[in-house]
């Protein structure tokens, strides 16, 4: 018991020196190490683009592949009964991506993101050519998430974030609706390169697209930054 | 002055990559109005060029002699054999499947007032295009040269069809110099009104302006002159209304929400 005991005492002090270490804690009076804290900022404001194709796999504007199960379906006279309108082409807004993070620790981040992607579409009347209406999708996403940094330098910085959010999903095809979904945003890598004002690129899979590059802003750093 | 061209640049490729799918603006203003066309067109080619034409044929072979019948069936029965079973109905078969019933009442087409019973093979692709079928009809000899098909369907409320009454019937009539025996090769005038039912619809026809048909070695219809008028109709459905006219060289003016096009007739 008292091994025990005496076992656990030195574990935690142990650990108290590492911490010490890490924080930049003078040990003795010849050595300092710098804190990270003194070079690398603590917070962001960040935008970036991305490409639409999760938010519009999930929201029914990509099409795959359509399945023709009876060959003669499109001779049906029940379609001469549809209203005779063709589909414009599609816009789409990709994905417009705005955040904050803040560095709790070298590594370790915590902040969130607001997305909106729209896809817009007219309808016209086939034989008068004359715009019937238009359909449209708005996706605006609310995602909290933390990264982890693995490459932290002044000027480059290298990590991977995990987000789980939701979205609000509106869009009017024929009939108006609206619905909530769970949505997460995953980013395997992603590259940060600059001092203050810096670029970046993304590469993971959610609603804020499966590519994103952006730009960004540090504050709030050590006064040397 | 680069600076601008290249900034130009930059937005052009950003709109341009704005586009997420192209439009479907891959058919012609009055298509749906062809299509309407295109399905009374190949009834009424069926009814002619198939059921009606045979009727032709047998009242060609019953009206010849015995020598001549045998060209007759050789010319005009390819690979067929006409037998008469016992209620006096001929019966036309094409190897073991049963092509056509007629009962002819012991008369000749071209006796006024003769009115043979055809029924003919339903054909599977007008079935399954447009859920016709075309059942029992009648041809008349209404007067020297004049001949009329029709058929008679009945129909319930249950079938929630946009019609009064309780049949649906249509009625073609031919009028042509002589008796026709091959009714591609014969100039002959069509006029008529009815009804076809497509499954849970239905197409009303009226031949405005008497049909031209122009004698063809392709035993086809070849209409150069007429005009017909169609309705769709479906319950809780607004009709669909089209016009065609028969301008010659294979084609047809539809017109359809008030617009015209020409199409090219389709077989």
């Amino acid at each position: 018991m008292k091994r025990t005991i005496t076992f656990f005492l030195l574990l935690s002090l142990l650990a108290t020196a590492g911490w010490a270490q890490s924080d930049g804690v003078v040990q003795d009076d010849t050595q300092t190490q710098p804190s990270w804290k003194d070079y690398l900022p603590r917070h962001e404001a960040h935008f970036t683009i991305g490409d639409p194709i999760i938010a519009a796999a999930v929201t029914d504007n990509l099409v795959f592949f359509r399945m023709i199960d009876d060959p003669w379906e499109e001779y049906n006279p029940w379609y001469w009964f549809t209203p005779d309108q063709y589909d414009g082409i599609k816009w789409s807004s990709f994905a417009l991506n705005a955040g904050y993070s803040y560095r709790v620790a070298k590594w370790f981040w915590v902040g969130g993101n607001v997305s909106y992607c729209g896809f817009y579409q007219p309808v016209y009347d086939r034989p008068t050519g004359l715009r019937d209406h238009y359909e449209y999708t708005h996706i605006f996403s609310v995602i909290p998430q933390v990264r982890f940094s693995w490459v932290n330098r002044p000027i480059v910085t290298c990590y991977s974030e995990i987000g789980l959010g939701f979205s609000v999903v509106n869009f009017n095809r024929n009939t108006e609706s609206t619905f909530v979904q769970f949505a997460g945003q995953l980013t395997f890598v992603g590259v940060q390169v600059g001092y203050k004002w810096y670029g970046s690129a993304e590469f993971g899979v959610g609603p804020m697209g499966i590519l994103r590059l952006g730009f960004g802003y540090r504050f709030n750093g050590h006064k040397n930054n | 002055m680069k600076r601008y061209i290249l900034i130009f640049c930059i937005l052009s490729v950003f709109c341009t990559s704005c586009i997420w799918e192209r439009g479907d603006k891959d058919r012609r203003p009055t298509q749906r109005g062809k299509e309407v066309h295109e399905c009374w067109f190949s009834i009424t080619d069926y009814v002619l060029n198939s059921s009606v034409q045979t009727a032709f044929y047998l009242n060609a072979w019953l009206a010849a002699d015995s020598s001549e019948r045998i060209a007759i069936e050789d010319q005009y029965f390819p690979y067929q054999r006409i037998r008469v079973d016992e209620d006096g109905n001929y019966q036309i078969y094409k190897g073991e499947q049963r092509i056509s019933t007629i009962n002819t009442h012991q008369s000749l087409l071209s006796d006024i007032g003769s009115a043979w019973e055809v029924r003919y093979l339903n054909d599977d692709e007008l079935e399954q295009k447009y859920g016709f079928y075309l059942g029992c009809m009648t041809v008349s000899c209404v007067e020297n040269g004049c001949w009329e098909i029709s058929s008679d369907w009945p129909v319930s409320p249950e079938d929630y069809l946009p019609v009064t009454g309780d049949t649906i019937s249509w009625m073609l009539r031919l009028t042509a110099a002589a008796t026709p025996m091959k009714l591609s090769e014969t100039p002959y005038q069509l006029e008529g009104t009815g009804t076809f039912r497509l499954g849970y619809a239905v197409l009303n026809y009226q031949i405005d302006t008497p049909i031209q048909q122009a004698a063809n070695q392709w035993g086809r219809l070849d209409w150069t002159g007429g005009q017909v008028s169609l309705t769709a109709k479906m319950y809780q459905r607004e009709d669909v209304e089209v016009g065609a006219e028969y301008i010659g060289n294979g084609q047809v003016r539809i017109d359809y929400k008030g617009i015209k096009e020409d199409w090219d007739l389709s077989y």
